[in-house]
């Protein structure tokens, strides 16, 4: 067990596309506390995976520093530095056992038989897979390799867990088990994890402390609740969904918004409102300033998308999109009032990088690909 | 897509036949003491030819022994080089790939006399020509491809992530190499190690270059035999280098599967 | 670039046995053919090797020859062995013999390919015999020649023997891969099975009929021992005449040789620069 820290971490590859070298990770600088769970969130592309490659020593980066329990590791070897990575697909070695995957690392050290044996029979209860240990890889479940894979890094008794992305090929269920399959034996070890996932929520579950990667630079860390509830800024928000975006005007400490006024407590000028989804709520209302353009079911509640029409004021987007309860739906072209606290509404410098929500959400998409 | 016309199969009963008829056909010469004109069917058999290619005269102990340890040491040495090769050529991308590619393809298809001239006389300046070593050297040229590229598919498929996991649960790179890519690609090193061999026992004009006569393997002596119509005899040695040829594979193939399955093995290493 | 450094130290050992005997090997041969021979004294680089090579009564037809059996043979072999292969997925019985039907022309050599030719079409060969039985003529001289011959048919018969199964397993695993829903699909717009073939699965066989075309073009191009045996004593092959002149007792004729041997070696490069085109878009495909 130790706590990692990364300093300055800067890598880039050379791209065959563009004739200049792609940079993956500029300046990067973090820390996991020991027995804690950094989770790292970011659309999908090379950045995370190469970060893991690069703490795990698979990679060396241009710039920076990793440390584990503040000692440099850059010069110890990948196979002595003790920080193990959990692929995405498992990568069980498909000709050996269960339980020769699992003693792998243990028999590389030269761990006599007697003792290979005893950690992996320890580590298949731990995942709650004795009954497979002479299988191969090809004869068990996703789930079940995906265990296999956490007890075969366990088993080595790793100072940092490297996880990546490591139910993403599992259907929606089953990861969901796994995960908290996974918590619970985080918990249980006290192991130092860092894990990287493009699903925010897993994101947010998973954590006690939430870093979010976009172009290769590291945006927000803290808690995730409040990376949640106060992004430093719009890119960092649309990481978590659909967010609404406005104008807004600060004079003399009060705030003036399409949704109303309130005391606020920054400079006087014009900055760029943000509301959540669940932030604002819709009333019919046949001289609302809206107007419902669709709806779409979403099982617990309903999402509307609204086409305001205070454009005139200056504000930029053309709809913004509301989550509402599934009571009193309203019908598509009905006019509608919103509503929103204003001491809620988040503040952005007027000049934010911002995308329009909608397109932030198909790119990643794309990434996925 | 199967049809109840009797049609395809009958053409295709045909093409076989076609295939594998004469194969039959020598192995009728290989026993055939006298087969005159015009009958289907010789008149008389008699395992004369066989006999006499065990006989204690015979060259079969020393051709045997010659062939069987050029084409092996070809394959052997094919194989050390092919496997870095291949795994460069599957899994690394550097500057003038296609160029080595290319090299790489090339002797498949340029035939042994474009450069077995030109390295006799490299050979004779080296003091190697007309000797066991010169032949080994000489063939690898034109077992070399077909190695690196079976070698090549098989990396590509593999992928360096196996190895990479290796690494991190504290494999060094040799015990990576050893104990997870070895077993994996033993598979495509048994069936390259089979068509290697094969085609080290087949090289007629490469081996009668370079070993100036003094090395007889197989294809020196069946080649004469041909040429100055023994059928008898040239059935018995072809149907022996067809024999010699199967048994290697089936070797490689076992000492494959062995490799591969390190089921049992695995804790007592 | 430490990756780069990494492939060429894997690639070493193969490239020092490729570099020094397959180029090193070609070089003599090619500063031969320009008259450049120290070891008998010939030292003044000529072209006229080349022009009386070229000149002479035998180079043209011997290259028309070889060009001919190449080409006649491989196209040959990928035609039959297109068939073949429908008929093993139409019957269903790929499976059972594509290993059999692979191994084959692997682990026959060419030499004794020709012992299987001329068993069964020389003058008194299994066919002049079920000939002779089914009355069709009275006497092996009645029998065509088709070993020996000036056209070949011995030589293309040896390696159409070696092809067609070759040529039938690339093309049976490319149609095993192929979805099967493609014909079903040409088929439900109304194609025949005919133009399913011709316009639907025909273009998507192409690379690797091409890149099989070429490759068994080089071989036959190439290859010694079959024309070598049973190939007409004129036109010989352009190998076997190469080979006729290397062996002369008189080292000066060498350079008339190496000529042959680089118009050989020439050819061979243009089709392995085609074959690698054409495997780089088989690749592309797949």
């Amino acid at each position: 067990m130790a706590n990692l820290e990364l300093r300055n971490i800067s890598k880039s590859f050379s791209s065959k596309r563009r004739n200049a070298p792609e940079t993956v990770l500029s300046h990067v600088s973090l820390a996991v506390p020991d027995g804690k769970i950094f989770c790292l969130l970011g659309p999908s592309g090379i950045g995370k995976s190469t970060l893991l490659k690069i703490v795990c020593g698979l990679l060396v980066p241009e710039e920076g520093d990793v440390l584990f329990d503040g000692e440099s590791v850059l010069r110890v070897p990948v196979e002595r530095r003790g920080a193990v990575l959990v692929f995405q697909d498992a990568s069980l070695f498909p000709h050996l056992t269960v339980e020769e995957n699992i003693a792998f690392g243990l028999k590389m050290r030269g761990a006599s038989r007697g003792e290979q044996r005893q950690v992996a029979a320890e580590m298949l209860s731990l995942v709650e897979m004795e009954e497979c240990a002479r299988k191969l890889p090809g004869e068990i479940s996703g789930g079940q390799k995906q265990r296999v894979a956490l007890a075969r890094a366990l088993a080595v008794r790793p100072r940092i867990l490297l996880l990546d992305e490591p139910f993403s090929s599992l259907d929606a269920r089953l990861r969901r088990s796994m995960r908290a399959f996974m918590r619970a034996l985080q918990r249980k070890t006290g192991i130092t994890t860092l894990l990287v996932t493009h699903d925010w929520e897993e994101a947010l579950q998973d954590s006690d402390i939430l870093g979010l990667l976009f172009d290769g630079k590291l945006l927000q860390t803290g808690a995730p609740e409040d990376v949640f509830s106060n992004p430093v800024s719009p890119r960092a928000a649309d990481f978590f969904g659909v967010r609404n975006y406005f104008d807004v005007e600060v004079r003399d400490g009060t705030l003036s918004s399409p949704f109303g006024s309130a005391p606020a407590d920054a400079p006087d000028g014009r900055y760029l409102g943000m509301l959540r989804p669940d932030q604002i709520a819709l009333l019919p209302d046949a001289g609302g300033a809206g107007s419902v353009l669709s709806a779409e079911y979403g099982g617990e509640r309903i999402f509307y998308d609204i086409v305001p029409s205070f454009s005139a004021n200056g504000c930029g987007w053309s709809r913004f999109r509301v989550a509402a309860s599934l009571e009193g739906r309203l019908r598509e072209g009905e006019k509608v009032s919103m509503s929103a606290r204003c001491d809620t509404i988040r503040l952005f410098p007027a000049e934010s990088d911002r995308r329009e929500p909608r397109e932030t959400e198909s790119s990643y998409e794309q990434d996925l690909q | 897509m199967k049809t109840r016309s009797p049609f395809a199969p009958l053409l295709l009963f045909a093409f076989l036949t076609l295939l594998l008829l004469p194969v039959l056909v020598l192995l009728i010469w290989s026993v055939a003491r006298s087969w005159p004109w015009p009958s289907l069917l010789p008149a008389a058999y008699s395992a004369a030819e066989w006999k006499s290619l065990f006989s204690a005269s015979s060259r079969l102990v020393p051709v045997l022994l010659q062939s069987v340890l050029l084409a092996g040491g070809v394959t052997l040495l094919s194989l050390a080089a092919s496997v870095p090769a291949a795994k460069a050529l599957g899994l690394l991308s550097f500057p003038g790939k296609s160029v080595v590619e290319m090299l790489v393809l090339a002797p498949v298809i340029v035939p042994p006399l474009s450069y077995a001239p030109g390295m006799h006389l490299l050979f004779l300046r080296l003091g190697i020509a007309d000797s066991f070593a010169g032949v080994l050297l000489a063939h690898l040229v034109p077992c070399l491809p077909y190695g690196i590229r079976i070698l090549t598919n098989v990396f590509r498929a593999l992928g360096d992530r196996l190895e990479m996991q290796a690494r991190v649960l504290g494999a060094s790179p040799a015990q990576a190499f050893l104990h997870v890519t070895l077993p994996l690609i033993a598979p495509g090193m048994a069936s390259a190690g089979g068509l290697l061999f094969i085609v080290s026992l087949s090289q007629y004009l490469l081996t009668f270059f370079l070993g100036g006569g003094r090395i007889v393997t197989l294809s020196m002596v069946l080649l004469p035999l041909v040429k100055d119509g023994e059928r008898a005899a040239a059935a018995v040695w072809s149907t022996l280098f067809i024999a010699v040829s199967l048994l290697f594979c089936l070797l490689m193939e076992r000492a494959a599967k062995r490799c591969a399955s390190s089921r049992d093995t695995f804790f007592l290493s | 670039m430490k990756s780069a450094l990494r492939a060429y130290l894997l690639l070493t050992p193969a490239l020092l046995v490729l570099g020094a005997l397959f180029l090193g090997g070609f070089a003599p041969s090619l500063l031969q053919s320009f008259g450049y021979f120290p070891a008998v004294g010939m030292t003044e680089p000529t072209l006229s090797f080349y022009r009386e090579v070229f000149g002479g009564r035998e180079f043209l037809p011997s290259l028309l020859f070889s060009l001919r059996i190449a080409f006649l043979s491989s196209a040959g072999a990928v035609v039959f062995g297109t068939l073949l292969a429908l008929l093993l997925l139409r019957t269903g019985r790929g499976e059972k013999i594509e290993g059999a039907l692979a191994a084959i022309p692997v682990i026959v050599p060419h030499t004794v390919a020709v012992l299987l030719v001329l068993n069964l079409l020389a003058r008194t060969g299994l066919l002049a015999r079920l000939l002779f039985a089914s009355g069709f003529i009275s006497s092996p001289d009645g029998m065509p020649s088709l070993v020996f011959d000036r056209g070949g048919l011995g030589v293309i018969a040896v390696y159409l023997w070696k092809g067609i199964p070759f040529a039938a397993v690339v093309v049976y695993v490319v149609l095993r891969n192929m979805n099967t829903r493609l014909w079903e699909s040409a088929t439900v717009l109304g194609a025949s099975r005919f133009q399913a073939f011709r316009y639907v699965v025909l273009p998507l066989l192409l690379p690797s009929l091409s890149s099989t075309f070429v490759l068994l073009f080089g071989f036959s191009f190439g290859a010694f021992e079959a024309p070598f045996l049973i190939g007409p004593t004129f036109p010989r092959a352009l190998p076997v005449a190469a080979y006729s002149a290397y062996i002369h007792p008189d080292p000066t004729f060498r350079p008339y040789s190496m000529v042959m041997v680089v118009v050989i070696t020439f050819i061979a490069m243009l089709l392995v620069y085609l074959y690698s085109f054409f495997l780089a878009g088989e690749e592309r495909a797949s």
